[in-house]
């Protein structure tokens, strides 16, 4: 029996959420609400050693580490969706590294600022960030003190956000010039992955991933995006007031 | 197949790692050194192969792999008839393997905090301010330029630095406490998570005593002298021409049941002169 706790269809809830629909594996998808902070709530906290989200959780055993959870869901469930040899796993698992260096923190910070903070009117941020700086863990409320007090400021961290994506951007663009998909000729976990991180960009920062500048990467991603257990995997949201694409930091 | 290629820095954190894996397995490798103290990792030879400029690069069978961790599962994959494997079959456990390595491994940050203070920061600002600027231009990428821009310049604070240590402690008790169920890190046999935690915290009985000693930290201990025993480590710590040569005497002092003493700025530069 698989239970996975999840947040808007976006990122790594996303990638866990496609994943589990396209090995057709069965499992009770809970809903937690980020922007409610309900991963702060002491049930959940307990239940899933210390709140992150998403978890995955089978048979009692709890997969915290959602990039490594879903190099597990390769290994442990048909289609594997990833090369079996050596060399193909490598390449797998260096994607897995570098687009969460790249895209991980840098998407959710643009994300968060062009995205979610404006889509709240002025009495739900206050109340959000007032929950936030409420909360009962030191450690958390310094995650969210850190998000608010960027909330008016640096522009230097989201250039060097928009700078990271682009390099990235540029590689995705670069590796798909050999074919449909990233490793070893095949649809395969890394794409689930890339897809996931990337696939609001075109919304998010159209100058840098378009059908001109990158027409592989819009392809790619259209490709992904008809694929029947994406489509079911990104219905799975429930803030549409926010608009389709909902961002929030990891605290 | 061919002989594998490594263009690395001492045995030592990321560098270390294929390292450790290839001398562990008692895999034949050509070893380059690349001297990060003095940057080669920047050199226009070195991004020829990495263009990120990351340490470690291996070149196997016309392939390049720059990324350290993965580097090791394939390295054990690719060469399941030498020495122990270090992965296990079941996905369940390898899951582990994979997420214990990866937690302990994010004290590294903290640690090398530490390193930079004591030995890193000192070798760069020795360099002339053109020798530094130049340097810095040729790092690849901007985040990166300023990373190593702060790090050479910058001397942390009294509080940085028991921040450091703190944190580092944390990461010797959360060791002791794995450690406390299994006899490596995550489980019954050595794996790549022990490999990379190992090739991050092997001098901690030296950098932070107050936390890495047989009384706080027995079993953390017994692991790491466990681990100087395992074939092949102390080969990889004799390609060491600076820094990880102190794994000799932390081997020497750990198993005399003594607490080694911090090697200084002055005996790195020593060895690092006879060993040039």
């Amino acid at each position: 029996m698989i239970a996975l706790y999840h947040f808007e269809p976006n990122a790594e809830s996303l990638k866990l959420l496609i994943a589990l629909k396209e090995k057709a594996v069965p499992f009770e998808g809970r809903y937690v609400d980020l922007l409610d902070l309900e991963h702060h709530q002491d049930a959940f906290r307990d239940a899933s050693g210390g709140g992150r989200v998403p978890l995955l959780v089978q048979d009692g055993e709890a997969f915290a580490d959602s990039q490594l959870t879903l190099e597990y869901l390769a290994e442990a469930f048909q289609p594997r969706l990833a090369p079996a040899d050596p060399s193909g796993w490598y390449d797998i698992q260096a994607w897995t590294v570098q687009l969460d260096q790249a895209l991980s923190a840098a998407v959710r910070l643009i994300g968060w600022h062009t995205v979610t903070l404006p889509a709240m009117d002025e009495a739900r941020r206050k109340d959000f960030l007032a929950r936030a700086a409420g909360l009962a863990k030191p450690q958390a409320q310094a995650g969210w003190a850190q998000v608010t007090s960027d909330a008016e400021a640096s522009e230097d961290q989201l250039a060097l956000a928009n700078d990271k994506i682009a390099a990235m951007v540029g590689r995705l663009e670069a590796a798909l010039k050999d074919g449909d998909w990233l490793v070893g000729g095949a649809y395969s976990v890394a794409d689930i992955n890339a897809f996931a991180l990337a696939h609001t960009l075109p919304r998010l920062l159209p100058h840098l991933v378009n059908g001109e500048t990158t027409p592989r990467m819009m392809a790619w991603l259209e490709r992904i995006g008809a694929r029947p257990a994406v489509q079911e995997a990104l219905a799975m949201g429930k803030h549409a007031d926010l608009g389709r694409d909902v961002y929030a930091p990891a605290a | 197949m061919s002989k594998p290629q490594v263009w690395t820095w001492e045995p030592n954190s990321n560098s270390g790692k294929p390292l450790f894996a290839l001398c562990q397995k008692g895999v034949a490798f050509d070893y380059h050194y690349i001297n990060m103290t003095d940057f080669e990792h920047h050199s226009p030879e070195y991004l020829a192969r990495n263009p990120a400029g990351t340490l470690p690069t291996m070149e196997h069978d016309g392939k390049l792999f720059t990324e350290s961790t993965p580097m090791c599962e394939y390295i054990d994959a690719t060469w399941p008839g030498h020495g122990p494997r270090m992965v296990p079959d079941d996905p369940l456990a390898r899951y582990r393997m994979r997420a214990i390595g990866r937690r302990i491994t994010s004290y590294a940050g903290a640690l090398s905090v530490i390193g930079w203070h004591n030995f890193v920061g000192p070798m760069a600002r020795s360099k002339t301010p053109e020798e530094r600027e130049r340097i810095i231009a040729r790092i690849p990428t901007k985040e990166r330029r300023i990373a190593w821009q702060t790090a050479m310049n910058a001397t942390f604070t009294e509080e940085q630095l028991a921040g450091a240590r703190a944190a580092v402690g944390k990461g010797v008790m959360e060791m002791e406490a794995l450690l406390k169920e299994t006899p490596f890190l995550a489980g019954p046999s050595y794996t790549i998570a022990d490999l990379e935690s190992f090739a991050n915290f092997y001098s901690l009985p030296m950098t932070v005593p107050e936390y890495a000693n047989k009384e706080a930290a027995p079993r953390y201990i017994d692991w790491l002298i466990r681990i100087y025993n395992i074939d092949g480590t102390m080969a990889a710590f004799g390609l060491a021409r600076s820094l990880a040569r102190r794994a000799f005497k932390i081997k020497e002092e750990l198993e005399a049941g003594r607490q080694p003493v911090q090697v200084t700025l002055e005996d790195v530069q020593r060895q690092a002169a006879a060993n040039g």
